[in-house]
């Protein structure tokens, strides 16, 4: 089902860990809410599950207006960040709670859990006991805990953290397979931009209570609104220039097109600067102070005499013939680098 | 877990129990087995006699199952004032948690003796607290007989050892996952369903710890039942204490103290292997 969020905002005390946020999501996309810790990601998840009650604004799921609705009565799946399963109740009986409380007969609960646990590949498990089960297969019970009740949407919190980083892949490609097959509307919260990408329809960036960016993993990966967004996901070099009459000056003798006139921020991926043997003359470069391997390519910082150094990546092969103390000349890979106005998000 | 860090940490203590608690208990035990007179042990006697004498013995059994009974009613009505009292505990802000956690421990900096007094002052005859009052208000016009009866003893009982029913609770309901709770509510249960569907059933290491503690100090304790329960009203302990104190008959004292103790023994035992049926879940043995 779709859902709407329209200028929530929430207040801890004297803390505004919401402001005015809108947030619309279409049936059966799966959507990432990105930030770092403290930005209010949470908060918003918990007032869709109504954890939390926003104190303005609205939610809707479906056709149904929920905002101030019990999380008893919204049939909304929600997974813990610590799966939350019940110790004292086998997989089987985890699963069929919701079906329990729901006063559905044993044996139509115990077929539909087990169905359940067939979908996340967990039906060898049933009589076992959580303590009996690894964190992988515990988040998939918390999952199949979730479906089972087909609900409206479904909700994960951090739900990958508590596990090691090749599980943690996996486990993203096989949530956005399942949630697809399924076809349920599905929120994700994270602070990993890696998740956010991997397993994301599209992604809303959040900082300090607000929704910075909202698009689709290659929108906001290419095409970042601001200097925060452009920071927290992936990296970024961010050039400080002035623009005038609408095309500004990157380095010396490199030129590119901008929107705006007056100060901007330049967002340059590490990976559209390509590095070649130093020209005659004073080309925009400068010198490797730093590099170091990372997997199929080698990352360079150059020192072109600005404040921080600029952030180059290169394929490794090619790239190998650099090493620190060179002198390189800068150019960029396309014409188009991305420029936005300055926010108290630069970092 | 001895095998890895030796027993020697507990040396010190494993020497004070043995010597003032194990040795002084072996001996009492030992008097049940032996002939004993005028304060004597007749060498070269071996005896069943005073068990055969005293298991053969009806007044014995009646005693036993007053002791028994009034043991489990007190404990079970610590349990159900106790439950309620450590749950709001955790609900309340801080102030309201010292407030309990003090009204909870303070009547512990008293003797259980002073106390046991107190209920005597408060439910005693026509001058007692309760007694008094009600006349006072034309309610009654002959005072209720409230002392000397197993209502007193188990009303006595119950109040002095509540603090140990209501601290483990509030140890186990504090340390409680509350996310439990979320989940379930967000599965559909209301507040009262998840009450009983989750924490109930994860606070039960804290209800067989209070219930196997409570019963054993109730089970044995012998100052209430005979202030409160008057001269007539005999427990298996207040029974050993006549014997030994005051009849002066060593050898059956000391087989009724091998009984209650080794009956509380099993009684305890029995309540945390049926606790430990119960929680098969939270075995760690993966």
């Amino acid at each position: 089902m779709h859902v709407q969020i329209d200028g929530i905002d929430k207040w801890f005390g004297a803390n505004h860990v919401l402001r005015q946020c809108d947030l619309s999501v279409a049936q059966g996309e799966l959507i990432t809410l990105l930030g770092p810790s403290g930005c209010g990601k949470t908060t918003l998840l918990r007032c869709l599950a109504g954890f939390e009650l926003p104190d303005g604004g609205s939610v809707s799921i479906g056709e149904d207006e929920v905002t101030h609705l019990a999380p008893n009565h919204r049939n909304v799946g929600f997974v813990f960040q610590s799966y939350a399963l019940f110790p004292h109740l086998t997989v089987v009986e985890n699963v069929g709670y919701g079906l329990a409380v729901r006063r559905v007969p044993k044996a139509e609960r115990v077929r539909r859990a087990k169905e359940t646990l067939e979908l996340v590949g967990l039906q060898e498990f049933g009589d076992r006991y959580p303590v009996r089960l690894s964190g992988g297969q515990q988040q998939r019970v918390a999952l199949a805990r979730a479906l089972v009740l087909q609900p409206k949407v479904l909700l994960l919190d951090e739900a990958f953290n508590a596990l090691d980083a090749k599980l943690r892949v996996a486990m993203q490609v096989e949530l956005r397979k399942l949630v697809k097959k399924v076809g349920i509307t599905t929120i994700c919260v994270t602070h990993d931009q890696t998740e956010a990408l991997t397993i994301s329809d599209r992604i809303a960036v959040m900082f300090e209570g607000r929704i910075d960016q909202m698009g689709t993993p290659s929108e906001v990966y290419e095409r970042p609104c601001t200097a925060f967004v452009a920071d927290f996901l992936g990296t970024a070099n961010l050039l400080r220039r002035r623009s005038e009459g609408g095309s500004l000056e990157v380095g010396p003798g490199v030129t590119i097109s901008s929107g705006f006139d007056g100060g901007v921020i330049v967002v340059l991926r590490p990976e559209d600067v390509v590095l070649s043997p130093p020209k005659e003359g004073d080309g925009w470069g400068g010198r490797i102070t730093f590099s170091r391997l990372v997997g199929p390519s080698i990352e360079f910082e150059i020192d072109t005499g600005e404040e921080r150094p600029v952030r180059v990546l290169s394929p490794r092969r090619g790239g190998d013939r650099y090493s620190v103390g060179d002198r390189v000349a800068l150019a960029l890979s396309s014409q188009d680098a991305c420029v936005v106005l300055p926010h108290q998000g630069a970092s | 877990m001895l095998s890895r860090g030796g027993l020697w940490p507990a040396l010190p203590a494993i020497i004070f129990l043995t010597v003032f608690f194990a040795m002084p208990l072996a001996v009492l035990f030992a008097f049940g087995f032996v002939t004993i007179e005028r304060g004597v042990v007749q060498p070269g006697t071996f005896t069943f006699q005073y068990f055969i004498e005293t298991l053969s013995d009806d007044l014995f059994w009646k005693v036993w199952w007053r002791s028994f009974w009034v043991g489990t009613v007190s404990t079970v009505l610590c349990l159900f004032l106790a439950y309620p009292l450590a749950y709001v505990y955790t609900l309340v802000g801080r102030v309201w948690q010292t407030v309990i956690l003090v009204v909870t421990i303070s009547p512990l900096l008293t003797s259980a003796l002073v106390r046991t007094y107190a209920w005597l002052v408060i439910l005693g005859g026509r001058r007692g607290v309760i007694n008094s009052m009600l006349i006072e208000l034309d309610l009654i016009e002959r005072p209720i007989r409230f002392l000397f009866s197993d209502f007193a003893v188990i009303v006595g009982m119950t109040q002095i050892h509540l603090p140990f029913m209501i601290l483990p609770l509030i140890t186990v309901l504090s340390a409680r996952d509350r996310t439990l709770e979320q989940a379930s509510l967000g599965l559909g249960a209301s507040r009262t369903e998840t009450f009983f569907r989750v924490v109930l059933p994860v606070s039960l290491p804290g209800i067989v710890a209070g219930f196997a503690l409570v019963f054993a100090i109730s089970y044995t304790n012998f100052i209430i039942p005979q202030l409160l329960g008057g001269g007539n009203y005999t427990t298996l302990a207040v029974r050993v204490y006549e014997f030994i104190v005051v009849i002066l008959d060593w050898n059956k004292g000391a087989v009724l103290a091998f009984l209650l103790l080794g009956s509380c023994f099993m009684f305890v035992l029995g309540i945390t292997y049926l606790g430990n049926l119960a929680m098969r879940w939270s075995e760690a043995d993966r």
